[in-house]
């Protein structure tokens, strides 16, 4: 019998491997929540003025192709005097997770922008505007990825 | 090394001080993460446009710093506002040090 175990126990860990999932299916987040613990948004995690209203995140739900994936940020008429100073993108899997930083130069006050992202799988997407007047408006967006455009540094 | 690199810009040719209007951009850049390799085996070294600017003459507009996560052949459409007419330039810089310019002059009603 002990002599059979050995036999086989050398066949452990590829079945282990072979049930575990290869990859983590992330959920969408709940904004009700507040910002999630990623360590890339460590500098917005305790930030008293946090907002979920005025930024909006335009994507596809599912992606074929993580290499080029369009996207649309919206941001509605601030009120008079305040204006954007800094947009970030912030991935949850991509190796560097700062996808862009945005900074305005000059006062303006609406944000339309369109552009096309890379993204390593399944995931989610936050982005935060910075105001003059120290507000942050968050907004994430869950995208589904079946071909991810990094499978050697993800 | 110091390589033109191409790409176009639009905006319009006229448009009313400080409303918003639309512009373009598209360059040419393989933008490389440094995590693919070739059929060799050899990692591509990493080669990411730093920062691409936006000016109007002299005054600094816009500033955008990607990471490896923008796309290839960057496609950037922004929404900008202008007081006054001037010569709107974009200026953008990878990480080997190539670098271009696009420029349109934009008159203001």
């Amino acid at each position: 019998m002990k002599r059979r175990l050995f036999c086989w126990a050398w066949l452990l860990p590829w079945a282990v491997s072979a049930q575990a999932p290869t990859e983590a299916w992330t959920q969408a987040l709940r904004p009700e929540l507040g910002l999630p613990k990623w360590p890339a948004l460590k500098h917005w995690q305790t930030h008293p003025r946090l907002s979920h209203t005025g930024l909006r995140l335009e994507m596809e739900h599912i992606a074929d192709n993580g290499n080029s994936v369009p996207l649309r940020l919206c941001c509605e008429a601030l009120p008079a005097q305040e204006h954007l100073r800094q947009l970030h993108l912030i991935s949850e899997r991509n190796p560097r997770p700062e996808i862009f930083k945005l900074e305005f130069l000059q006062p303006l006050n609406t944000l339309d922008l369109s552009t096309r992202i890379r993204l390593a799988g399944t995931q989610n997407l936050i982005a935060l505007a910075e105001t003059n007047q120290g507000r942050v408006l968050w907004v994430s967006h869950h995208i589904s990825v079946t071909d991810s455009a990094c499978v050697e540094g993800a | 090394m110091n390589l033109q690199l191409s790409g176009k810009l639009q905006a319009p040719e006229r448009v009313k001080a400080g409303e918003s209007f639309s512009v373009q951009l598209l360059l040419r850049h393989a933008m490389e993460t440094g995590f693919i390799s070739d059929a060799q085996g050899q990692r591509q070294p990493q080669n990411l446009i730093r920062k691409i600017e936006f000016f109007l003459d002299d005054t600094a507009l816009l500033r955008l710093t990607p990471s490896s996560g923008l796309a290839a052949n960057p496609y950037l459409q922004i929404s900008l506002s202008i007081p006054r007419s001037g010569k709107l330039i974009c200026r953008w810089q990878d990480e080997q040090g190539a670098q271009g310019e696009l420029s349109q002059k934009i008159s203001t009603t």
